[in-house]
């Protein structure tokens, strides 16, 4: 028998450091269900959503009580609605997005991704009209939740799409108003998009995957952080070294890919699908204990967002990466730290103190998983301003060769230094302020395209 | 392969050598070791041991050997080996852990309700220290089980009782506790 000892640190990770399984996303190609007729193909859409989907939530339950492990959320990802649903116009794809909230409503689930589209290179009629159906595809929906591609190494940024999604995100926000925007927190705009990233609002089922895929989500900040708290009670202050600390992490990181892997491969055999990938990202709720502020905070980063931040996030995302890559083979999505600021209570925090700007965010997203994610802006900024934020973001991709990504809500009605909450594991935050709002609205109304570094010259 | 014939139990005050003492009166029986467990339970040493021993062996010469070499006041017991109740079809391995308040009777309740269900203990380690219980036990369990009860009963006799008691199946701790972990090896 395994020793008694592991045994009830493995059980620990679970009771009191707020280990879990966040997510089990079920990735779904609806290619197949594509119609030139719109009531035709809402119904194909539907019936395979059910067909495919309908025991996910029973399965989930079983395997849940086998392992005693928390399952927190199950979703569901489908292919590029923009694809899928090719020669249909906007109000036709409000409809398709309605469907979808409604299939995942029978279901079970609590969001579904995928209302969005590929359009890193050029947008085709039916991306275009996709993009202007947000505003209403995400405010008068529950579940659905929208990805979109604007740029990627190999092909640069469509800054046309940008540009449009700028004012789309703007819409979303003024159409969500009596929510303050939240619709806005079910959009996700990005470079080098994965195509298996099972956490939400993000998660899109790929062209390269299979028909159904199980992929799953693990996180664990609150674990990460207790280990480095027991390391240093341990070892103490002056004998351990920041290598010390990324050994630790790296080891725990091992052990929570394997919760993942294990969940996900028995659950894939369960529904009779293929299994995917797991995606260790330490992903914060709004918690205590559940931070990934905390885990700087331990790390020696009194006040996140100070000098010292971006290179105490580097470490740990790479060893967290380190830590996965060893523990399984099927390592995929985004895996390695997210700091999306309204769902983090101490990166919210830092924010409301003033530590932690946007300029200062965009800096740690260079180095970490997604990007600006969960920031509240003034409702007031423009859309061509907002463009231009997710453009810098975009930028740090593509250059990087990494995936990027914007979550940005302006929240209306709402100026810098006011608070919005939207309750629940999405959390609150003081509304940052956005430096020569306007100044920048030249440059990206030209428009066009940001050609593809030279990095993207490989072959 | 060779088939065992006996089962030497043994129990005394733990000492230095008592492995050592006792390999070499089995060697010079011309005993083989099929498989042995030991552990030090608080100050005493407890030891289990297959063997095979020779169709010409005078077992209770050989206890009398066994016995002298290791010491006044221990327990040296040599039995013809039986086989048991052959394993459960397609059972599966779980980890039962017990953490909280020490309680008179609480293993019992546990052991009661994983034998009701047709469970069997198969490694057990419970130690008590002060007024806290840590019980850990590898329980192999019928596919038939109902699982949501039996963990529903275990956890309502554990609160009871002001203990944490948890049943999760066995791979979740070989996948995060072993380096090597194959799907296959289920």
């Amino acid at each position: 028998m395994i020793r008694g000892d592991a045994i009830f640190e493995t059980i620990r990770m679970f009771q009191e450091e707020n280990l879990d399984v966040r997510t089990v996303t079920l990735g779904l190609n609806l290619d197949d269900c594509s119609s030139p007729s719109l009531p035709h193909l809402c119904a194909k859409i539907r019936a395979k959503i059910n067909r495919a989907a309908g025991d996910l939530v029973r399965a989930t339950r079983e395997v849940e009580r086998r392992y005693g492990i928390p399952v927190v959320n199950r979703r569901l990802a489908v292919s590029p609605i923009a694809s899928v649903a090719a020669g249909h116009g906007r109000d036709a794809l409000v409809q398709v997005a309605k469907t979808l909230d409604q299939a995942a409503a029978e279901v079970g689930v609590d969001l579904i991704g995928g209302c969005g589209g590929l359009v890193h290179k050029g947008l085709t009629p039916t991306a275009k009209a996709l993009i202007d159906s947000l505003p209403e595809a995400l405010s008068t929906t529950q579940r659905v939740c929208s990805g979109i591609n604007v740029a990627t190494t190999r092909a640069g940024i469509n800054m046309d799409a940008v540009l449009a999604l700028g004012q789309a995100i703007r819409d979303t926000a003024e159409a969500d108003q009596a929510h303050h925007g939240f619709a806005c927190a079910k959009l996700v705009v990005f470079a080098n998009m994965p195509e298996d990233n099972p956490f939400m609002a993000g998660a899109t089922h790929g062209p390269g995957e299979a028909d159904a895929v199980i992929n799953i989500g693990v996180s664990g900040p609150g674990v990460v952080k207790r280990a480095l708290q027991r390391l240093i009670e341990q070892v103490g202050t002056e004998q351990l070294t920041l290598a010390d600390m990324a050994e630790e992490i790296k080891l725990t990181a091992f052990r929570i890919t394997r919760v993942g892997e294990l969940i996900g491969r028995e659950l894939a055999e369960k529904l009779n699908v293929q299994f995917g990938i797991v995606d260790l990202s330490l992903a914060p709720t709004p918690q205590v204990g559940d931070s990934i502020g905390e885990i700087l905070q331990t790390m020696g980063i009194a006040a996140i967002g100070a000098p010292g931040s971006t290179a105490a996030l580097a470490l740990l995302n790479d060893a967290v990466k380190k830590g996965g890559a060893f523990a399984s083979s099927s390592v995929g999505g985004l895996s390695g730290a997210f700091i999306p600021v309204m769902e983090d209570a101490t990166l919210a925090a830092a924010a409301a103190g003033g530590s932690l700007t946007l300029e200062k965010l965009e800096a740690m997203t260079s180095v970490c998983s997604v990007g600006l994610d969960m920031v509240a802006i003034p409702g007031v900024t423009s859309g061509a301003t907002i463009a231009a934020i997710m453009a810098d973001e975009m930028a740090i991709g593509v250059v990087n060769n990494k995936t990027t990504a914007t979550r940005i809500i302006p929240v209306p009605g709402k100026a810098a230094g006011d608070h919005v909450s939207f309750g629940g594991l999405f959390g609150a935050s003081v509304i940052l302020p956005v430096r020569c709002p306007g100044d920048n609205d030249a440059f990206v109304r030209f428009a066009g395209h940001i050609p593809a570094p030279l990095q993207s010259l490989r072959n | 392969m060779t088939e065992p014939t006996h089962l030497l139990t043994v129990h005394t005050l733990d000492q230095r050598g008592i492995i050592a003492n006792l390999s070499e009166v089995m060697e010079l029986q011309g005993a083989r070791l099929l498989e042995l467990s030991q552990t030090v339970v608080r100050d005493y040493f407890t030891i289990i041991i297959i063997v095979a021993l020779p169709p010409d062996t005078n077992t209770e010469t050989l206890s009398a050997q066994l016995h002298r070499i290791i010491g006044p006041g221990a327990a040296v017991n040599l039995l013809p080996y039986q086989t048991s109740h052959p394993p459960l079809p397609d059972s599966d391995r779980y980890i039962l852990t017990a953490l909280g308040d020490d309680s008179p009777g609480i293993v019992h309740d546990i052991s009661s309700l994983i034998a009701e269900r047709g469970g069997n203990f198969v490694d057990l380690d419970c130690r008590v220290a002060a007024t806290r219980i840590r019980l850990v036990a590898e329980i192999e369990l019928p596919p038939t089980v109902a699982l949501d009860q039996l963990q529903i009963d275990l956890e309502h006799a554990g609160q009871t009782a002001g203990l944490q008691v948890r049943l999760q199946h066995q791979r979740l701790f070989q996948a995060t506790n072993q380096v090597l972990f194959r799907r296959i090896s289920r």
